[in-house]
C-alpha cells in the first residue's frame, strides 16, 4: 500500500472534491469512486502545506532562537498519547511581560482577558484507527525531530513526512519495534 | 422525467454516492483544531479521566457520587461505593447531575427586576454591582428571612447563624415535607432523628403509602436494602403495600391492598387488634404497650368486621395482612405519602407504629433501629418547617408585618405552596427579595435581584444524610469541574456579606471551603488533619460509629386519638379524592428544568413530558372519556388540566395525578409544560404536626373536548395479541385450518 502511495499525486480533501466531482459525471459511476478511494489512500501520505493559524505562533523564535525545549511548552509528550498544547495561561507566564507591543501577542492577551481558548489549527493527524501514543517514542530516545522535523528552523509547521502506515512501518522496522497490528490499531 | 435514462442516473447515483463518502469519510471541523485550555485544570491531562467523590447535593437525594472527568469537564456520575448511605448505587435524578451542570438556560451573571414581580423582566448586572445592591439593602434591614430548601451541614449552620445575626430566622422548605414522619418518630419511638430501617434483614415490610423505592427519604438507600430484603437471605422478604394510589413501591409489593384514604391508622389498628386476638405475636411484646395506649377494648373497636366498611378492605383482607405480617418477623411497618398527608395523618403513622412495637421490631434488627444522635450542632442534619408554620408566616406578611429581605435558595415555595395560602402575594408584601439559584423558578421570577449560583459539582460543601445509615455521617462536596458560569456558592454569598456587614457577628471562615474545613476538623478529630482532610475529600465524606440511643418502650399516644380523616368540601359536589404523587425522577418539581429527567417514563404509566391523571376504567367510563382526553380537574381552590390515563391499577373514584409540570419560569424545557396540581390543593394541615394534607383534596373532572395523544412508551392497549388467535393458518386442500 504504501508504495501505491507513493506514487500519488498530493492533493488537498479540497482537490479531490474537485477532482472526484469532475471525474465522476463523464466517467461510469465506478471510476468516480475509484478515484476517490485512491484519494483516501493518499491522503494519509500527503504533506500538507502549513495550516493558517489563529495567532502566527513562530516555533523559529521559541525552539530555534531561544532554544526552548520541546517539552517546555508540549508537557505531555512524555507521559501521555498527545503532546499537548499549551495552556493561554502557560504562554502568558513570558507574554504578559515580553513584547506585549505586538499584534499577534495582543491577541493572545485577548484571549486570556476574555477567557476564551484559542483554536489552533492541527498540523498532524493521523487517522482515528490509528492509536499512537507520544510517550512510549520519547521514552525510547526517539527525536521529536525524526517525525516532525527541523521545527525550530520552520515559522510556520508544516507536515514534513508522510506518517502513513508505511512510514510508520519503515521506522519501526529499523528500530526493530513492534510491528503487530495492534500495536497501533486497537 | 423523459430526459432522465436509466444510464444517466445509474451515473448520477454513482456521483452521488461517491461525493458522499468523501464528505462522510473527511475528518469533522472539530478534528483539524486543537483547542487550548486557557488555564490548564489542575491535575489534568488531555483525554485522560480524572475521578471525583464528591455529594450529589442538587437533587435533595444527598447520594455521594464519584464524577468522571475528562479535560476538565464533568463526563459522568456514579455512585460512590464507599459511602455507607448508597453503597455506589444512584438514582436517575444524581445521574442527571451532568445535564443539569451544562444547561444551556443556568443563570450566568446577576439580574435585577425591571418589570412588576412575576412579569419576568429583568436586566443583566455585573457581579459587584448585585452585590452592592444586595448590602444596600441588608444594610438598611431589621429583619431578614433566609428559605431554603432542605439544606444541611455547614451550609444549613451559616444559612441558620447568619439569620440569627440579622434578626431572621432561617426557614426550611420541602415541598412534599417529612415533618409528619418526623413527629410520627418522635412521638411513636421517642428518637429526635430518624430511624434507619434495616430493610436488608428483615422477612416482611408492611407500608402504609411510603413509596420507599421511588421517593420516600432516602430512596437509593432503600434500594440498596430491598435488594437483600428479596433475594439477600434464605427467605424472600415478603412486601405488603397498603395505599389509595399505586405507587412503584406498590407495583413492586407481593400484595398491594387498596385503602379508602386516610384510612391507613383504622387498618393498622385492625391489623393490630388481629394480632392480639389470635395471639399472633407474644403477649409479652404487646400486652404493656396496648395497654398504654388505651387497653385491648379500645383496640377491639377496631375488630375487622367493624372498620371493613370504613376501609374498603375486606374482613378477610385484614386478617390475611395480619398473619403473614405477624408470622414473618423480623419486619416492621412504616407509614409516609398519603397515609402521612390527610388531616389524621399523624395518627396513621402513630397506628402504624404501634403495629412495630407489637410485633416486637423496635430496636431489632431486621425492625426499626435507632441513629446515632449528633455529636454537636456542627454539621445539623435537615430542620424542615412545616407547612402550618410558612403558611402562617405568610398571612403575618400579608397583614403588613413582613421582614425587610428574604433571601430565597433551592427553595421554590411559590411554585409548591397551595395558591389558597396566597404564598406569592406574602413573598410580594418582602419589600426585597433576592433568590439565589442555577435556573429560574417561579420564587426566583419573584424576586427582585437574582444571583447565579454555582452547581453543586462547582462547589464546596458538605451534606449529613436523614435517615443516617446507623452511623455518623457527613457526605463533603468539593468542585469537581471549574465553574461554567459567574456564579457564586450560596454559602460564599452569605459569607461575603456577613463579614461585609456584622463583622463583628461574623465566623472565622471567609469562604464556604475553608467553613467545610474547619467543621470537618472539628467532626472527624484525632491524627493530622492535613492527611485526613485528603482522606475525607477522596473518601467523599466521612463517617464514624457514634453513640445510639434506645427508643422508647410505647408510643407517646392514645388509640382513642384516631380521628376521622377530614377533607376539603363535601363528597357530592367534588366526588372524588385527588392523591398528587412525585414521580421518580422529577420529584417534587426541582428538577423539571432537566430534560434526561423530563423524558424518563414514570414507571407506572411510562408517560413523560406532560401532567396526567390516572384514572379507574369505571370512573373513565361513567365520565365517558378516553386515554388521552383532556380533562379540567377542580377543586374549590383552582383547577387544571390533564390527560387521562385508564389503568386498573387506579381505583375508582381515586384521581393521581404527578407532580412537578406547570411552570412558567425555568428554561425551555420547564416552561409551558404540563399543569401544576399542588396549587390547586386545599390548604388543610395535618392535625398535631402542621404539615400539608395534601391528600386532603377531593376534586371533580369536566371533559374539555380537547384529545392530546398521551407521550407514553408503553404497548398501547390491546395492540397485544392477548387472546388466542389463528397465527399460522394452512389450508389442506379440504377446508381444514391447520394451526
Amino acid at each position: 500500500m504504501q508504495y501505491l502511495t507513493a506514487l500519488l499525486p498530493r492533493v488537498t480533501l479540497k482537490q479531490a472534491l474537485i477532482l472526484g466531482g469532475a471525474t465522476a459525471p463523464p466517467l461510469v459511476g465506478g471510476a468516480g469512486v475509484l478515484a476517490i478511494l485512491l484519494y483516501l489512500m493518499a491522503a494519509g501520505g500527503t504533506a500538507t502545506p502549513a495550516p493558517e493559524q489563529p495567532i502566527a505562533f513562530d516555533h523559529s523564535v521559541h525552539a530555534g532562537d531561544a532554544a526552548i525545549p520541546c517539552e517546555f511548552c508540549h508537557r505531555g509528550v512524555g507521559s501521555q498519547a498527545a503532546a499537548t498544547v499549551p495552556s493561554v495561561e502557560q504562554c502568558m507566564f513570558c507574554h504578559s511581560v515580553v513584547k506585549t507591543d505586538s499584534p499577534q501577542i495582543q491577541l493572545l492577551q485577548a484571549h486570556w482577558d476574555t477567557n476564551t481558548p484559542v483554536n489552533w489549527a492541527r498540523v498532524h493527524r493521523v487517522p482515528d484507527h490509528v492509536r499512537f501514543v507520544h510517550a512510549p517514542h520519547i521514552q525510547a530516545g526517539v527525536a521529536c525531530e525524526t517525525c516532525h522535523g527541523d521545527v525550530a528552523s520552520m515559522e510556520e509547521v508544516k507536515q514534513v513526512r508522510s506518517l502513513a502506515m508505511g512510514d510508520c512501518q519503515g521506522c519501526h522496522r529499523e528500530n526493530s519495534a513492534s510491528l503487530d497490528c495492534a500495536t497501533c490499531h486497537k | 422525467m423523459s430526459g432522465l435514462g436509466r444510464r444517466r442516473f445509474l451515473v448520477g447515483s454513482a456521483a452521488l454516492a461517491g461525493g458522499a463518502t468523501v464528505v462522510a469519510c473527511a475528518a469533522p471541523e472539530r478534528e483539524s483544531q486543537v483547542q487550548s485550555f486557557v488555564l490548564q485544570p489542575e491535575l489534568s491531562l488531555p483525554g485522560q479521566e480524572l475521578w471525583f467523590a464528591t455529594t450529589c447535593a442538587h437533587s435533595s437525594c444527598g447520594n455521594s457520587v464519584v464524577v468522571r472527568t475528562i479535560d476538565g469537564r464533568a463526563k459522568k456520575v456514579e455512585g460512590n461505593p464507599a459511602f455507607p448511605t448508597n453503597q455506589g448505587k444512584l438514582n436517575v435524578r444524581s445521574q442527571a447531575g451532568v445535564q443539569s451542570l451544562y444547561h444551556p438556560d443556568r443563570l450566568t451573571v446577576p439580574r435585577r427586576r425591571r418589570g412588576l414581580r412575576g412579569a419576568n423582566e429583568f436586566e443583566d448586572l455585573e457581579w459587584p454591582a448585585g452585590l452592592d445592591l444586595l448590602t444596600e439593602k441588608m444594610s438598611e434591614a431589621r429583619s431578614v428571612v433566609v428559605i431554603t430548601g432542605p439544606i444541611s451541614g455547614t451550609r444549613a449552620r451559616i444559612a441558620r447563624d447568619f439569620a440569627t445575626a440579622f434578626g431572621g430566622e432561617h426557614v426550611v422548605y420541602e415541598t412534599l415535607e417529612s415533618t409528619v414522619w418526623r413527629k410520627t418518630v418522635q412521638d411513636g419511638l421517642g428518637a429526635s432523628r430518624l430511624p434507619y430501617l434495616d430493610i436488608a434483614n428483615a422477612h416482611s415490610i408492611l407500608s402504609f403509602g411510603a413509596d420507599f423505592l421511588s421517593t420516600w427519604l432516602s430512596p437509593t438507600q432503600y434500594g440498596v436494602g430491598y435488594g437483600e430484603f428479596r433475594q439477600g437471605h434464605g427467605e424472600r422478604g415478603r412486601l405488603i403495600q397498603v395505599e389509595p394510589r399505586m405507587s412503584l413501591t406498590g407495583a413492586n409489593a407481593d400484595s398491594w391492598v387498596y385503602v379508602h384514604p386516610g384510612q391507613e391508622g383504622a387498618l393498622a389498628l385492625s391489623i393490630a387488634q388481629v394480632i392480639a386476638a389470635e395471639g399472633l405475636a407474644p403477649p409479652d411484646n404487646w400486652f404493656n404497650v396496648v395497654s398504654e395506649v388505651g387497653g385491648l377494648d379500645a383496640l377491639n373497636a377496631y375488630a375487622p368486621d367493624r372498620v371493613s366498611q370504613r376501609t374498603g378492605v375486606p374482613v378477610e383482607r385484614i386478617q390475611e395482612i395480619a398473619r403473614e405480617f405477624a408470622s414473618h418477623q423480623p419486619g416492621f411497618a412504616i407509614a409516609g405519602g398519603p397515609a402521612l398527608a390527610s388531616t389524621n395523618g399523624l395518627d396513621n403513622g402513630l397506628a402504624a407504629m404501634l403495629l412495630n412495637h407489637m410485633v416486637g421490631s423496635v430496636g431489632q434488627p431486621g425492625g426499626l433501629l435507632p441513629n446515632p444522635t449528633l455529636r454537636s450542632t456542627v454539621t445539623p442534619p435537615t430542620e424542615p418547617t412545616s407547612f402550618a408554620d410558612l403558611a402562617g408566616r405568610g398571612n403575618t406578611w400579608l397583614e403588613g408585618e413582613p421582614p425587610d429581605v428574604a433571601i430565597v435558595f433551592e427553595a421554590d415555595p411559590v411554585y409548591g405552596m397551595p395558591e389558597a395560602t396566597r404564598f406569592a402575594d406574602a413573598l410580594g408584601k418582602i419589600p426585597f427579595v433576592v433568590g439565589i439559584g442555577t435556573i429560574m423558578s417561579e420564587t426566583l421570577g419573584h424576586s427582585d435581584l437574582v444571583l447565579p449560583s454555582t452547581h453543586p459539582f462547582e462547589e464546596w460543601g458538605d451534606y449529613v444524610p436523614d435517615p443516617a445509615p446507623r452511623q455518623h455521617v457527613v457526605g463533603l462536596q468539593q468542585p469537581v469541574v471549574r465553574p461554567t458560569t459567574s456564579g457564586r456558592s450560596f454559602g460564599d454569598i452569605l459569607l461575603t456579606l456577613w463579614h461585609d456587614l456584622r463583622p463583628n457577628l461574623a465566623p472565622p471562615w471567609e469562604t464556604m471551603r475553608d467553613a467545610v474545613r474547619a467543621n470537618a476538623a472539628e467532626v472527624f478529630r484525632g491524627g493530622d488533619f492535613e492527611d485526613r482532610w485528603v482522606e475525607l475529600l477522596k473518601n467523599g465524606g466521612g463517617w464514624n460509629d457514634d453513640w445510639a440511643p434506645q427508643f422508647s418502650a410505647a408510643p407517646d399516644w392514645h388509640i382513642n386519638l384516631l380521628a376521622e380523616p377530614a377533607f376539603s368540601d363535601n363528597g357530592i359536589e367534588f366526588p372524588l379524592h385527588l392523591i398528587p404523587f412525585e414521580g421518580v425522577a422529577l420529584g417534587g418539581g426541582d428538577e423539571t428544568a432537566n430534560p434526561w429527567l423530563q423524558a424518563t417514563p414514570d414507571p407506572i404509566s411510562t408517560a413523560t413530558w406532560t401532567t396526567w391523571v390516572e384514572m379507574n376504567p369505571s370512573t373513565a367510563a361513567a365520565l365517558n372519556l378516553s386515554r388521552g382526553d383532556v380533562v379540567r380537574i377542580e377543586t374549590a381552590h383552582g383547577e387544571f388540566e390533564a390527560g387521562v390515563y385508564i389503568s386498573p391499577a387506579a381505583a375508582p373514584g381515586v384521581l393521581g395525578v404527578p407532580i412537578g409540570q406547570g411552570h412558567t419560569f425555568g428554561g425551555r424545557w420547564r416552561e409551558d409544560r404540563g399543569s401544576n396540581v399542588l396549587a390547586s390543593l386545599a390548604p388543610l394541615t395535618v392535625a398535631g404536626s402542621g404539615g400539608l394534607a395534601w391528600a386532603a383534596t377531593r376534586a371533580r373532572v369536566r371533559p374539555t373536548g380537547d384529545y392530546r395523544q398521551l407521550p407514553t412508551i408503553e404497548v398501547l392497549p390491546n395492540a397485544r395479541n392477548d387472546v388466542e388467535e389463528v397465527i399460522v393458518q394452512v389450508t389442506n386442500g379440504n377446508g381444514d385450518h391447520h394451526k
